[in-house]
């Protein structure tokens, strides 16, 4: 069970080699392509101001212990009033913004867009992996595994006798498919978009309900207790000083 | 008596019960405060000596405030008192450090365990083997002061561990199966 098959050259020149170098090209290729075809979106003024609302009621949220306590209060008012407060939004308007986000025709072509560029050229290749490469042993993996993975490793070798360690190029593919990704973060930096979990993050996060993040927000911005801290730092201070005076 | 107010104050800082006593009570008029505490340092500064110090000490934090080459020091904390002040790029810039080191060993350490001949567990023995050598790499660039530049000691140990694996797995299959086995 355990023989040592003696593989060709031949296969490691023309189908290892070749399929990693294919899918490096093509990774890089769909990179730059998605960077050209990004086409420059005129933000929504109104997105764009709530999203720095937001922003700006964080920061008060996080610095909230550096402020004098009066200062604070002005501030969480100015932010959560119930009149005219910049994060109170009637839920009247919050579902017409989200229909909105979702029915805009620029926005679904954008996504279109980036589905095709990761679709069709995984599609391609593994139609030209299928066409070129199967029907013998391309690979050895090193560690063993179980008989189950046989069909799926194995799929055009017909021999029930081989090991299973012993895989044909698809799995080759895959593997390279799933491997490449950290190549690529390498060499390419952060805004790559191979991966294909990054690429529904970044749609759902698409779809984000402005009305409620503002909501979130401003409950979050309730509930800070303030704490100033600035009588504690002259006790910080001292302490400092003493250790440098020792 | 605005003396001892002040050290009463600074005395009760120690425990928990200024806080409640700061909010329940209105909130004293700024100017006075400030005058408080102005009083308060010029009568701890008891010779001229304590005073040159501190100028001192304000150059020298000025200094340490610079970057690293790769990692920036995104936290300070006081020993006594807990006031987290975290600048939240260089936090991200340092766990992208962490995500780039680990993807990158791993990959070496793909290609060392084809080359040698690695099979079954032993490959994987020594994948966790570089992601630890990683870990004290990564370690040891801190300085051993973990916690100026992350949160906690989970972040820089357990972070990104399994992220090489599949990438450890392709060059390990690939150096393998070049050198051993055509």
């Amino acid at each position: 069970m355990a023989e040592d098959l003696v593989l060709d050259t031949a296969i490691r020149d023309w189908v290892l080699i070749p399929l990693s170098v294919v899918m490096v090209l093509i990774g890089v290729l769909r990179y730059f392509v998605s960077k050209l075809m990004r086409s420059s979106q005129n933000p929504d003024a109104k997105l764009v101001k709530e999203g720095q609302v937001i922003v700006r009621a964080r920061n008060l949220r996080a610095a909230a212990n550096f402020i004098p306590p009066k200062s604070f209060r002005a501030r969480r008012f100015y932010y959560s009033n119930e009149e005219n407060g910049l994060l109170f939004v009637p839920k009247g308007q919050a579902q017409n913004a989200q229909a909105q986000m979702f029915s805009d025709p620029n926005m679904a072509m954008d996504m279109m867009k980036k589905n095709l560029s990761m679709i069709i050229p995984q599609t391609l290749t593994f139609a030209w992996v299928n066409f070129f490469f199967s029907g013998f042993v391309a690979a050895k993996i090193p560690f063993p595994l179980t008989q189950r993975f046989r069909g799926m490793l194995q799929n055009g070798i017909d021999l029930s006798t081989v090991d299973v360690s012993y895989v044909s190029s698809r799995s080759w593919y895959f593997l390279n498919l799933f491997g490449l990704r950290g190549l690529f973060s390498l060499i390419l930096g952060e805004e790559n978009a191979t991966d294909d979990t990054q690429r529904m993050m970044q749609m759902t996060g698409f779809g984000f309900d402005p009305s409620k993040s503002l909501g979130a927000e401003k409950d979050g911005l309730d509930i800070v207790q303030h704490d100033w801290t600035m009588p504690k730092f002259e006790r910080r201070a001292e302490s400092v000083l003493r250790k440098l005076v020792r | 008596m605005r003396h001892s107010l002040s050290c009463l104050l600074s005395s009760l800082a120690q425990s928990r019960t200024l806080s409640l006593s700061l909010r329940s009570s209105p909130a004293p008029p700024v100017s006075f405060f400030f005058r408080s505490l102005t009083q308060r340092r010029r009568q701890s500064l008891p010779s001229p000596r304590l005073a040159r110090r501190f100028a001192v000490e304000i150059k020298i934090v000025r200094d340490m405030g610079g970057h690293d080459e790769s990692e920036t020091s995104g936290r300070k904390e006081s020993e006594e008192i807990d006031v987290p002040i975290f600048s939240g790029e260089n936090m991200q810039s340092n766990m992208k450090v962490i995500y780039y080191s680990r993807t990158f060993m791993s990959i070496i350490g793909g290609v060392i365990a084809g080359i040698l001949g690695f099979t079954g567990l032993t490959g994987f023995i020594f994948y966790f083997l570089v992601m630890a050598i990683t870990s004290i790499g990564l370690i040891a660039k801190t300085g051993f002061s973990i916690h100026s530049y992350f949160t906690s000691w989970s972040q820089i140990i357990f972070d990104g561990f399994l992220g090489g694996l599949l990438s450890f797995v392709l060059f390990w299959t690939f150096a393998y199966d070049i050198v051993h086995i055509f």
